[in-house]
């Protein structure tokens, strides 16, 4: 009774510190577009100063707020989280193949025909995913889209061109796995019904690992050799040097200076 | 009355850090040795800033000893019309083979401040299907801000690193935030505009999604992360399976937050939860048991049920003297390590910047760069010829000093966008001094110039030994600069930062009608 009580306490807890972050985190950005809209080259000490003196009663609260928090998880009994087995269907439909082995008909048809309709909706998503990047690589591969004079508006029409036509290619990634999540419990279906026919169980072949030590280190050692020689070129051929003369420059830009 | 009183022994057994969190802050306190650089605001600039650091740590940090590999890949590959980047390959090549993800978990300074972040007691968004795509942004990133992007602008001989300039969250708060923090910088303040605007937002996103969302700036938008990933499966660090023992239990699955599919796949940062969770021992980490025994957290190996039956019971490390012994050298060794370099870039190093303090002494008196000021009056060296010019050759004409760096890209933009429609606007009545510093990389400026900036109508200058660099900057680290010099050579206007074709015109017409 207790436990759950400090768990319902820790909980509420929780919920009114993650409030007060994002709060904290959108004073923050109020602040500095505050500062920025306020006038040109309006950044200063006193102007910082002044912007982020009037949020600091919130900083104070959220500082307070989390050593509470590291308190109360240090203090009061907590539930052990256990590590749940994810009921993912691809983790349950690996077991069960591990159980039944080898399907008979008429499961091994219907299996055979998820795993080719997985396939191809597999080879539709890539194809679609790399279809629709095709335009935008063959943008940024054109110089004359892109000038110093109009840099930040050339960058910015650069980047929506990419990744719209990503994120609707990962959108088609999205719908192949609703596909593949059906498919799998389809499958998944077969191979229950087949460990419920007592089909036999076959043993897992060992030493899938020992097989791959060989190749494993000879690609280890020749990326290495490689790694050493291109060290060496670059040293060679002043790029070492290259990385040096910027290292010791402040990066204005990096730091969003200029 | 049920629970037995924790003593403190076991308190303390329970919350102390894992060796994980040690090495962790052992590896941001190497990457970032050199402490001074707080103090005094300036960053590190010693030879050994050629060596990269294999995590995300911004080179303009005052702290960094080192430099950072993605801000030195974008660079190399904006220079690869001179020379291709073979270092910089190399070098990424040899860490993912070394270590791959190992890196983000336990070397990257990023990754323990968003590992710190989590801890935050907060409601927290799970894995799922969405993340597991979403992690592929950062692959897109990786080709788009890191590679396209630099490689686009080289042609225009632009230096542009696209990632760092727009996106890296490193440089904001630890470049900007060690720099400005320090009273010495507050000559920097002026140089802030949109673009810090917009990566501030971005650093306070970034920060805010590690609270709630495991590792967010890594899953999904980390381009090192996806260099270092396409390694993981052969790097000699990180998290290996044996299939033989593994049942396809999926607890490894479960336990983990980054999205994985398998045991060392691409998201793997080897942080070693799966590791715990096994409970037929399958997954173990790869390399030397040094640092970390694989099972040593306490879950029993053999025998082991998916339950644990007893939660107080001992477990069953097992560790062997040999290797408490070796563990015990290797602490050792890092410990040297360590407060080697602390004593070396705090106390013996003397790779003072540019301009160091002794320089004052033979400042002249009245002369400076303060507005007001009679402008200090340097020979410089004209590149190309044999020669020598002074400030004070140009009295009678309005004079427009520039500090530029050829690595800097708001300095190459401006020289080729904004001070020739100046030139064009006042002819004579105003003359543009280019300066550039740093000697020893001069090789490189004269045919840069004449590739970049064809038919300038300036006068491209050397600043040899950096002394006008810092009698006119006050001894800053940061470029561009511009001076604006009356007829009288009085400074008039100190910019820092980028300026515009209508700033320095207002600026010059304020000038001709006194």
């Amino acid at each position: 009774m207790l436990q759950n009580k400090s768990k319902q306490i820790q909980d509420i807890y929780q919920r009114i510190l993650g409030a007060i972050i994002v709060i904290l985190g959108v004073l923050f950005i109020w602040a500095c577009l505050d500062i920025y809209t306020s006038g040109p080259r309006a950044y200063s000490a006193e102007a910082i100063a002044q912007r982020f003196s009037r949020i600091s009663i919130p900083v104070y609260i959220t500082i307070a707020a989390v050593f509470g928090g590291i308190a109360m998880a240090l203090f009061l009994p907590s539930e052990e989280k256990k590590s749940k087995s994810p009921q993912r269907d691809a983790v349950v439909l690996q077991r069960l193949k591990n159980k039944v082995g080898a399907l008979e008909a008429p499961e091994k048809a219907i299996c055979d025909k998820e795993i080719r309709l997985r396939r191809t909706a597999r080879i539709v998503a890539d194809c679609v995913f790399f279809g629709l990047l095709v335009y935008p690589a063959v943008y940024l591969n054109d110089a004359t889209h892109f000038s110093v004079e109009h840099l930040n508006a050339d960058i910015i029409k650069a980047v929506m061109i990419t990744m719209v036509p990503a994120l609707l290619g990962l959108t088609g990634y999205w719908i192949y796995h609703l596909i593949a999540v059906a498919s799998m419990r389809r499958e998944i279906a077969c191979y229950k019904k087949a460990l419920a026919a007592g089909q036999k169980q076959q043993k897992v072949d060992a030493a899938v690992n020992s097989t791959g030590i060989i190749p494993v280190h000879c690609v280890r050692g020749i990326l290495l050799a490689v790694a050493a020689l291109w060290i060496l070129l670059g040293v060679l051929n002043g790029g070492a040097a290259d990385v040096l003369k910027k290292a010791i420059a402040i990066c204005t830009e990096c730091i969003g200076l200029g | 009355m049920d629970k037995k009183k924790t003593t403190f022994k076991e308190w303390f057994s329970n919350h102390k850090p894992t060796k994980r969190r040690i090495i962790q802050l052992y590896a941001a306190l190497l990457t970032n040795a050199n402490l001074k650089g707080f103090s005094n605001g300036k960053i590190y600039q010693g030879n050994v800033k050629n060596i990269c650091a294999p995590g995300l740590n911004c080179y303009s940090c005052p702290a960094a000893s080192a430099s950072c590999p993605l801000g030195a890949l974008q660079n190399a590959l904006a220079s690869s019309d001179k020379r291709l980047p073979y270092y910089i390959f190399g070098i990424l090549l040899l860490f993912g083979v070394l270590f791959g993800r190992w890196i983000c978990g336990f070397l990257c300074p990023f990754g323990l401040i968003q590992d710190l972040l989590y801890k935050i007691k907060t409601p927290k968004v799970k894995k799922s299907p969405i993340t597991r795509i979403l992690s592929y942004l950062k692959y897109i990133i990786l080709v788009v801000f890191v590679i396209a992007m630099p490689l686009i602008y080289a042609s225009q001989s632009f230096p542009l690193p696209g990632f760092c300039k727009y996106i890296c969250p490193s440089g904001t708060l630890l470049g900007a935030g060690g720099l400005l923090s320090n009273e010495a910088n507050s000559n920097m303040f002026p140089m802030l505009g949109p673009l810090f605007t917009w990566k501030f937002c971005l650093l306070i996103v970034f920060l805010v999604g590690a609270v709630f969302i495991f590792r967010f700036f890594c899953r999904f938008f980390c381009p090192l992360g996806a260099i270092y990933g396409l390694f993981n499966r052969i790097s000699f660090l990180g998290i290996k399976l044996d299939k033989p023992k593994c049942t396809d239990c999926g607890l490894c699955i479960g336990a983990c937050d980054m999205d994985i599919r398998h045991v060392g796949d691409h998201e793997c940062i080897s942080c070693g939860k799966c590791v715990k969770v096994c409970p037929t021992g399958a997954i173990s980490y790869k390399g030397p048991k040094i640092l970390l025994a694989p099972n040593e957290t306490g879950v029993p190996v053999k025998g082991a049920k998916i339950k644990q039956e007893d939660p107080t019971a001992v477990p069953n490390t097992q560790v062997p003297t040999k290797t408490k012994i070796a563990r015990a050298i290797v602490a050792g060794v890092m410990a040297i390590v360590l407060i080697g370099a602390l004593v070396y870039y705090n106390v013996i190093d003397r790779s003072e910047p540019v301009g160091s303090s002794e320089q004052t002494e033979n400042t002249a008196q009245n002369e400076g760069s303060e507005i007001g000021d009679l402008c200090y009056d340097y020979e410089l060296n004209v590149y190309g010829s044999d020669e020598t010019i002074k400030v004070s050759d140009y009295r009678g004409k309005v004079t427009i000093v520039n500090f530029w760096y050829i690595y800097c890209g708001s300095c190459v933009k401006e020289l080729q966008t904004e001070f020739p429609l100046i030139k064009e606007e006042y002819g004579e009545q105003v003359e543009i001094l280019a300066v550039h510093s740093y000697e020893e990389y001069d090789s490189d400026i004269p045919a840069f110039i004449e590739q970049t900036f064809p038919g300038a109508e300036f006068t491209f200058c050397r600043d040899g030994e950096g002394e006008a660099y810092f009698h006119m900057l006050g001894g800053s680290q940061a470029w561009p600069v511009t001076l604006v010099l009356d007829e009288d050579g009085i400074v008039v206007s100190s910019i820092m930062g980028s300026t515009t074709y209508g700033e320095l015109k207002s600026i010059i017409d304020g000038i001709i009608t006194e």
